[in-house]
């Protein structure tokens, strides 16, 4: 039920204007501090992301100690100070508010929060669903993707010089809109192009962006393109879901690897923003807590983004190709998760601000899929919740134990990235952080891309 | 003292900068030549017996090089300080330029790191170091409002501006693309495509030079991609290809123009070609081939892109519609896909965003700062909390717009709730839990409904001060701290600022 926090005594020393004002000390309570207790000095003015983050914070611990008339009372003033139609701070604390109010309707401890997700119900988040033209030039908008596809394009095509034979497994959040200048450049080799085999794994509405069609329909779009360039290209799916380490598509690639080993092929592994999807280590700590609803399955979830890597390895590709956001999204602590995730996802909001004008509809698009993200991080919990970005530090440890070394890339990769870049708004821009890159976006740590070989 | 202009400048430059020194190459100065014509050098190759000169990074972007040996007043150039020296009433001898010939100058860029810092590659003009030094390691201070390139150099600012967005990629679908990977990813997927494909596929090898075949889609494939065939027809794609190729070292500005003059004779070259009675499959041969040698220069060498894509776009135009007069209406497509630039969507995008910008300073903002709306939730209690929530989730909240004297008085006259009545303000006709006990909390504190009226500077701490009904919010209120204005929040909108979404904040 309902518990009522106490109130902590009001900093008397903050208000010493208005020491004449009474003071019933009678009703003053004993305090129970906050985390990240802020001092007044420490915020800045009322329209801040500061401001809006404490409150988010507030509201998110209240929720978490069933303390429902103060996460209400949060959520009320959250509702006034940031609408869905109002600057970019104020829509995505909007975000993080439904979030919060589906965490709360979720966990089921008051009708009210149920009452309210309710209310919400046609205000839901609706993904839309991308025609392959609309992705195309969603991906184009930003170099959001088009750093990863820059670099990644760049590293491969350098990797497969005297290959004729290529095959691509493509891990991409953005349904093979990579390929296309990847097929581009291959058909312009002085040698001439390779075959080219692309594999995708999943289906095209499991996480936004959606698609409105099939992998099977995009992949007859690409052949048909490659095919006016002159190369041949063989597309396959193969069903595979991330939540069990796309275990069935690494059984097909052995079963390949076996077949093909020695016929010269090259085997090029992009991930794109993909491979945070697969479980790893904080979801079996949940597992264990609640151990008498979960039975461990032989293979337990803490171990899938570990074995898909040590999997990868041993079919000996020649390059793996790692992009992905650089934030931290796996704590178990849904406060921590929610100032990760917040000092984030302002970024995608910022940059789509400079190009997308207010209304426009593909603005509500993207960031309905941002939203989604958001519910995703902070209402969902267990297997459910399927954003768990790590920080390329993470990553990159996990690859070194999986046996792989890092490659740099050349100094022509960097700078056709630092081209594509100047293509865009000022505010973009590169980093090299030993052998990887890193897209920044104000100096933010934004994307990285990293490439490897096995070791 | 008699003074030499020429070393009057040379001078200058030593004296400014301390750091100047003038030596040369060569063996011996050359004889004046009778009629000396400026001959170019190979660019980065300069005449071995050219005087080198070596300025420093102040003195060489110094906008005024020539100074008047009598005042010290500097002038951009020369011929501005020969006016004013006139001024000085200086004696006929002094006057007179030097009769002396003057030797070459070359100049190499100060950067150490640069490889036009060695004297065997310097540079002829120093007009041409000054800028090459600019753009090489010079801050890029000039940026194009349409797609935001950057440049060092103020006339490679302007050259671009002039044909930037005039370039354009153009799909069979109508839309227009200013970038090639742009293009190249819409092309892949567009249905355009597909149905091209389709009509090729369905005509024979031999086809009608008329037909609306882009020739850039192989009629069934005539095995493996051609090499380069130098057939005649190539002939004027490979003059442009020619003259893309050379232009590898003289900076960026220039090749535009460039290629832009070679295309239109491609262009014709090319037109011939297809409308003669060639085949289609040549046609598609001699596009191809034209493409592909193009993208070996093309990939040969990033820096490239600029002035690739310029004279390959001004080709594919040609390419793709030999027979149709190149229209640049807007795009078919019903959504103004921003980098799609379809000319008037392009800038009326662009001109809204920027609009949209500044129009975001005083976005459309509740009445109250978060401190009043949180004292606001404590004094009111559940009820209207609810019943506000319920609605503001339902409309753009517009609650707090109504004076707070109203929802004050309202909060007295509901003072005394029952269960179905805040039920009722849940809009849920269910009963709900906490209606009791928010009944008991607002019915346990009606001191806190006084004529407060509260100001918006007041944190209303007297309140804080004597308890509130819901503990936490209090600390709240005191910790967001005290009298902000949410105009002046609003102002602070970060959307334009660099510092990134916060000020304090790594």
């Amino acid at each position: 039920m309902m518990q009522f926090t106490e109130t902590p005594p009001p900093p008397l020393h903050q208000i010493t204007s208005f020491s004449n004002l009474p003071m019933n000390n009678n009703q003053i309570h004993r305090t129970r501090p906050w985390p990240g207790f802020p001092t007044s000095k420490a915020l800045g003015s009322f329209g801040d992301a500061n401001c809006m983050e404490q409150l988010l914070v507030h509201c998110a611990n209240a929720i978490e100690s069933n303390d429902a008339t103060l996460a209400q009372q949060i959520l009320w003033v959250l509702n006034n100070i940031a609408p869905p139609d109002g600057d970019s701070n104020q829509r995505l604390t909007c975000g993080f508010l439904r979030a919060l109010i589906a965490r709360a309707a979720n966990s089921g401890t008051c009708k009210m929060f149920t009452a309210m997700a309710n209310a919400h119900a046609n205000l839901a988040i609706n993904t839309h669903k991308f025609s392959v033209i609309e992705l195309a030039s969603f991906v184009d908008l930003t170099p959001w993707h088009r750093f990863g596809f820059a670099a990644a394009n760049a590293a491969i095509l350098e990797v497969v010089e005297g290959y004729s034979v290529i095959h691509i497994v493509d891990l991409s959040l953005t349904h093979c809109m990579q390929i296309p200048t990847l097929i581009d450049a291959l058909a312009n080799r002085p040698e001439g192009p390779p075959l080219v085999k692309l594999t995708v794994a999943g289906a095209t509405e499991d996480v936004p962006p959606m698609l409105d069609l099939s992998y099977e329909e995009l992949g007859s779009k690409l052949v048909n393109f490659a095919r006016s360039r002159n190369v041949m290209l063989e597309f396959r799916v193969i069903p595979s879901t991330s939540s069990d380490g796309f275990s069935s598509l690494i059984d097909q690639l052995r079963v390949q690897h076996l077949v093909y080993a020695e016929s010269g092929e090259a085997l090029i592994v992009n991930c794109h923003m993909m491979l945070h999807y697969i479980p790893e280590e904080t979801l079996s700590a949940i597992h264990s807590t609640n151990s008498s609803s979960y039975s461990v399955e032989s293979s337990s979830p803490s171990y899938h983004r570990t074995m898909f890597l040590k999997a990868l390895r041993t079919l000996n590709p020649t390059i793996v190709i790692l992009v992905d956001e650089d934030a931290d999204f796996t704590s178990n602590n849904l406060v921590c998760r929610l100032r990760s995730a917040f000092n984030y996802l302002w970024i995608p909001y910022d940059t789509m601000d400079t190009f997308l004008p207010r209304g426009s509809k593909q603005r509500q698009w993207y960031e309905a899929d941002i939203c989604w993200k958001v519910e995703n991080v902070i209402a969902h919990e267990g297997p459910q919740r399927v954003e768990r970005l790590e920080p390329k530090g993470r990553w990159v440890q996990r690859m070194r134990n999986a046996n792989f070394r890092s490659i740099m890339f050349s100094e022509d990769t960097v700078s056709e990235v630092k081209h594509m870049l100047d293509e865009h708004a000022a505010g973009w821009g590169l980093k090299k952080e030993e052998e990887d890159l890193v897209l920044t976006w104000k100096g933010h740590n934004v994307v990285f891309a990293t490439a490897w070989v096995p070791a | 003292m008699p003074v030499d202009l020429d070393n009057s400048s040379a001078m200058t430059v030593s004296t400014a900068s301390g750091e100047a020194s003038v030596s040369s190459t060569g063996n011996q100065p050359a004889p004046p030549k009778p009629a000396p014509k400026k001959k170019r050098n190979l660019p980065g190759m300069p005449d071995p017996d050219a005087e080198v000169i070596a300025l420093s990074p102040k003195t060489l972007m110094a906008t005024n090089r020539f100074v008047c040996e009598i005042c010290n007043k500097g002038f951009q150039r020369d011929q501005n300080l020969q006016l004013h020296r006139r001024g000085h009433n200086l004696p006929w001898k002094l006057r007179q330029r030097s009769s002396k010939e003057v030797r070459k100058r070359v100049y190499v860029c100060p950067e150490p790191s640069c490889v036009h810092h060695d004297p065997s590659r310097a540079l002829g003009d120093l007009t041409g170091i000054k800028k090459h030094f600019c753009r090489k390691h010079g801050e890029k201070k000039w940026k194009c409002d349409k797609c935001s390139k950057k440049y060092a150099v103020q006339s490679d600012w302007k050259a671009h501006s002039k044909i930037c967005g005039t370039r354009e990629y153009k799909c069979d679908c109508g839309t227009l693309f200013s970038r090639r990977d742009s293009f190249i990813t819409h092309r892949a997927f567009c249905d355009a495509l597909a149905e091209e494909s389709a009509k090729t596929q369905t005509q024979t090898a031999v086809a009608n030079p008329n037909s609306d075949e882009d020739p850039k889609i192989e009629s069934p494939p005539p095995p493996p991609p051609p090499p380069p065939p130098p057939a005649p027809a190539v002939a004027p794609s490979t003059a442009v290809i020619s003259a893309v190729l050379p232009i590898q070292s003289p900076e960026l500005p220039e090749n535009p123009t460039q290629i832009l003059e070679e295309a239109p004779p491609a262009a014709t070259g090319l037109n011939a070609s297809c409308s003669s009675s060639t085949s289609s499959s040549s046609n598609g041969t001699t596009s191809s081939s034209a493409f592909a040698s193009l993208f070996v220069s093309s990939t040969a060498s990033a820096s490239l892109q600029q002035p690739q894509a310029t004279g390959f776009s001004g080709l594919s135009r040609v390419m793709t519609r030999p027979d149709r007069p190149t229209e640049l209406t807007p795009s078919s497509s019903t959504e103004p896909i921003s980098l799609c630039l379809s000319t008037n969507h392009g800038s009326s995008i662009f001109g809204t965003a920027g609009q949209e910008r500044r129009q975001y300073a005083p976005p459309p903002q509740p009445a109250m700062s978060a401190t009043a709306l949180l004292q606001k939730a404590a004094q009111m209690g559940a009820a209207a909390t609810n019943a506000s929530l319920l609605r503001g989730f339902g409309i753009v909240s517009s609650t707090s717009s109504s004076g707070q004297q109203e929802n004050l008085q309202w909060n007295r006259q509901q003072m005394e709730p029952e269960s179905t009545s805040v039920a009722a303000g849940l809009g849920l006709g269910l009963p709900c839990d906490e209606g009791s006990g928010l009944k008991e909390l607002m019915m346990g504190t009606p001191s806190l409904f006084g004529p407060k009226q509260t100001t918006l500077d007041l944190l209303g701490l007297g309140m804080a001060a004597s308890g509130s009904p819901s503990g936490g919010l209090s600390a709240l209120i005191t910790s967001i701290g005290g009298g902000l204005d949410v105009a002046a929040a609003a102002a602070t909108y970060r959307g334009g600022e660099f510092a990134g979404k916060d000020m304090g904040r790594s």
